[in-house]
């Protein structure tokens, strides 16, 4: 049990490093955008052609928006090292109940497109693993190059306008039903599947070359069976790593996907703050999608430890 | 085969992982919800901010409102009148209104509603001196005489709220309102869930149930209305309509509306300083050609401010402005400007260029900021085309670094286009309108007189001469009025468009 803690402990600083630093960023940089913050924010909350002089300044007034930036960055920082993220500049709500409403949203689509992604990749991946070079290989391999290589608004452009507009068999946007979520998660799943495949069939290659593989073989066990036994957790190690990985392109996938199909996620909500110049909100979102990075990694890191008995070894000695 | 244990491992984790993934799905059971679509999110609960959803959906009212054909009518007040000094307006309320917390509707209530409404910019061009009560009347004192008072009482920001509706520091923290729809239920940003209000008096609506859904993207609501999945559509751009109506799930019907596309110039600049220059640009531009290829609706075509249903605004005799590059070139060969060797026109060592700024919530207006840009180029003007976000041009107004801009405006805030006219033309630095304009005191005499003017025919004469003002000195260069389209399913009937944008009036439509 000492490595996992060891590594529980390491990570755990490691996040909160990270975590600050992005917010910190988040702050620097929408402070370096040019214009004028208190007339962004009056304009997201009365409406772009409602905006007047007199709001303006009232919003400056009362956010404390006049401050110097550093009063401003010192008076997050105290906040949060209390555990209040503050409120939204736009809708006054908490932070931390903007982030709860939307994140839920998130982790729903994000667990829906991740699974389907695996529900895509780990049978055609293995299959492919089975056979490389075969045309199974190849096709797979055709289409997860274009998929790859295609950004995901395109995806869903084409999702939509097939299954949504041409045959209607879907709704186009939304979040409220189960239909709802099947075009967004596609969208996402295509995106990962892309890459994943081709991570799971490289493993298993390498896997069924490996010499432990042909040894299972001398002794007798089918190669069914030699790669139940032996295979599978040793393709796992590549495969979890790269899972964790591929969080990052979660994040840059929802943003798109989220717009894209009207669904009330933390990516959307990070556009619109940001379009508003809502800081409190970017900040808290910047910190909390930090730490869920972390947290992912983390986990990727002990499954792979509880897979590989080895590298438990290596970190005990 | 092979993979069977991982297929149950992923199995058994799916089963975990679903729940999280099934998202709140509210079944509709009984009657039916009509399903409205439109660009406005839910963002607080400051009748400021989003009070024009609330009016729009008919969850709250104002003391006076306007019908789609202009006239101001009773909304909560059921007449009103005003005292010989014109300072004092009296509004007698209809008899047996009440909340949707079920409390009535008292003078006291609607006083201390229209108090906390005032204290905002809203109204603030309203040169308020007292709320107050007599008897069961609200009466209003104004410091001067402020003959389009009742029109300002229809801004969304003045709706009334329940006593119960204001938390202690006078912050609206719930909607309690009068409309003859109540807000059941709100989910995050997106989703308003109405009912009927049963104690509604003066009609009872015959559709029970409402959804209102913001969808902020043009191209997303589009895509609604072509796959039919909501029966009020919003708020399309004119490119769609088309695939809206070949789709057949829904129906596009539009107006011609009180809001202008135009181009607002920085008059203070050299390049349109000179009067001729702007009646050239004017003159350039060929606004039938963009109602017709860009538009698709050749009667949107501006030659003025405002469009015939704006009867009063509207002015017959006032000359359309041509399309004559010719004689534009001609102006501008006046005004000492000549052509250089790349065909700009120079003059003092000022380039004829200037950079316009239009925006991306309208996908319609960077299209025609483009056939501007070669129909300038034409008289030897060189024009860079900016395309910014809702806020950019207030942002860049106040910056300084506003040359001219191409916008959509509407001019019916409220039910009175002399409220916008002043802050758009009347200033130095307006913000959403012109900047530096030189004729901007005589347009002020003109509204003052006309805020002070009772009389109906010289409120007509003054009307007459602002837009006349306008047409003559091209402090903007009108260039079409805009279509408000609205996409409509088979399921509903009796839809009517308000040329106001106040209202949606659900309460009037039926389903078939």
């Amino acid at each position: 049990m000492r490595p996992a803690l060891a590594l529980l402990g390491a990570r755990a600083a490691q996040a909160a490093l990270t975590a600050w630093l992005l917010a910190t960023l988040c702050f620097a940089f929408m402070h370096a955008l040019p214009g004028d913050m208190a007339l962004r924010v009056a304009a997201a909350r009365v409406g772009d052609e409602r905006v007047t002089v007199e709001t303006t300044e009232r919003i400056r007034r009362e956010e404390g928006l006049d401050r110097p930036l550093a009063v401003q960055y010192a008076a997050w920082l105290g906040r949060v090292a209390t555990g209040d993220l503050g409120q939204s500049l736009v809708s006054r709500q908490p932070v931390r109940q903007e982030i709860a409403y939307h994140g839920r949203f998130t982790l729903g689509l994000g667990a829906l497109g991740w699974l389907v992604s695996y529900l895509i990749a780990l049978p055609l991946g293995i299959a492919c693993g089975f056979a490389p070079g075969g045309w199974l290989d190849r096709v797979t391999t055709g289409i997860a190059v274009a998929l790859a290589s295609l950004p995901s608004f395109l995806v869903g452009i084409g999702l939509i306008s097939v299954f949504a507009l041409s045959l209607r068999w879907l709704p186009p946007a939304g979040y409220r039903t189960g239909a709802h979520m099947v075009l967004p998660a596609l969208t996402l799943a295509l995106g990962l599947a892309a890459f994943s495949v081709r991570v799971i069939r490289n493993a298993v290659v390498e896997v069924r070359g490996a010499f432990y593989m042909t040894f299972a073989r001398i002794r007798g066990r089918s190669a069914a069976s030699a790669f139940r036994h032996h295979g599978v957790r040793n393709a796992a190690i590549p495969v979890a790593t790269f899972a964790a990985l591929q969080f990052a392109y979660m994040v840059d996938g929802f943003v798109v996907v989220e717009m894209l199909f009207n669904y009330p996620g933390l990516g959307e909500l990070l556009v619109k703050a940001l379009l508003a110049r809502d800081v409190p909100v970017v900040m808290g979102a910047g910190l909390v999608i930090g730490l869920v990075y972390a947290g992912v990694n983390l986990l990727a890191d002990l499954a792979c430890l509880a897979l590989d008995p080895r590298q438990a070894a290596r970190a005990a000695a | 085969m092979t993979s069977w244990g991982l297929t149950r491992r992923l199995l058994l984790a799916g089963a975990f992982i679903l729940p999280l993934a099934a998202m709140p799905s509210l079944a509709q059971q009984g009657e039916p919800v009509l399903r409205v679509v439109a660009p406005w999110e839910y963002t607080s609960n400051d009748p400021a901010d989003i009070g024009y959803i609330l009016t729009r959906l008919g969850v709250a009212e104002t003391l006076v409102q306007v019908e789609p054909e202009g006239q101001l009518v009773g909304g909560i007040a059921e007449s009103w009148s005003v005292s010989e000094d014109k300072l004092s307006w009296r509004f007698k309320l209809r008899a047996g209104l009440s909340f949707h917390d079920g409390s009535p509707v008292t003078a006291q209530a609607v006083a201390a509603s229209l108090k906390q409404s005032f204290i905002g910019e809203s109204l603030s061009a309203v040169p308020l001196d007292s709320v107050s009560l007599d008897g069961a009347d609200v009466v209003i004192r104004t410091k001067a005489p402020f003959s389009v008072l009742p029109a300002f009482l229809c801004d969304y920001a003045s709706i009334v709220l329940a006593p119960s509706a204001y938390g202690a520091d006078g912050k609206v923290i719930k909607i309690v309102a009068t409309g003859p729809y109540k807000l059941a239920a709100i989910d995050g940003k997106t989703t308003l869930e109405l009912d009927r209000f049963e104690g509604y008096a003066r009609t009872r609506p015959a559709i029970a149930r409402l959804r209102y859904t913001a969808v902020v993207n043009g191209d997303t609501r589009a895509n609604i209305a072509i796959a039919g999945d909501a029966d009020l559509v919003y708020t399309l751009s004119p490119t769609a309509t088309p695939r809206i109506n070949a789709a057949g799930q829904m129906k596009v019907e539009s107006l011609t509306i009180p809001r202008i596309r135009a181009l607002f110039f920085d008059s203070g600049l050299p390049q349109f300083s000179d009067l001729r220059v702007r009646r050239a640009i004017a003159m350039a531009v060929d606004r039938d050609g963009i109602a017709k290829a860009i538009l698709r609706h050749p009667d949107s075509s501006a030659s003025q401010l405002l469009p015939p249903i704006m009867t009063g605004w509207h002015r017959q005799g006032l000359p359309a402005i041509p399309h004559d590059p010719a004689a534009a070139r001609k102006l501008l060969d006046e005004a000492g400007w000549v052509a250089a060797g790349d065909g700009i026109r120079v003059k003092d060592g000022v380039r004829l260029a200037a950079k316009l700024l239009t925006l991306v919530n309208r996908p319609e207006l960077p299209v025609m900021a483009s056939a501007i840009q070669a129909q300038l180029r034409g008289i030897g003007m060189d024009v860079a085309i900016e395309v910014g976000p809702g806020n950019s041009v207030p942002a860049a107004i106040k910056d300084g670094t506003m040359q001219f801009t191409l916008v959509s405006r509407t001019y019916v805030n409220v039910p009175e286009p002399i409220a916008t006219i002043i802050p758009d033309f009347a200033r130095e630095r307006s913000v959403w309108g012109t900047v530096r304009w030189d004729g901007r005191d005589q347009v002020k005499a003109l509204t003052d007189a006309y805020l002070a003017s009772f009389d109906d025919a010289r409120k007509d004469e003054l009307r007459g001469q602002i837009i006349a003002l306008l047409h003559d000195q091209m402090p903007a260069v009108p260039v079409s009025w805009t279509e408000h389209s609205v996409a409509v399913s088979g399921r509903i009937k009796n839809v009517a468009i308000d040329p106001y944008e106040m209202r949606y009036l659900v309460e009037r439509m039926a389903w078939k």
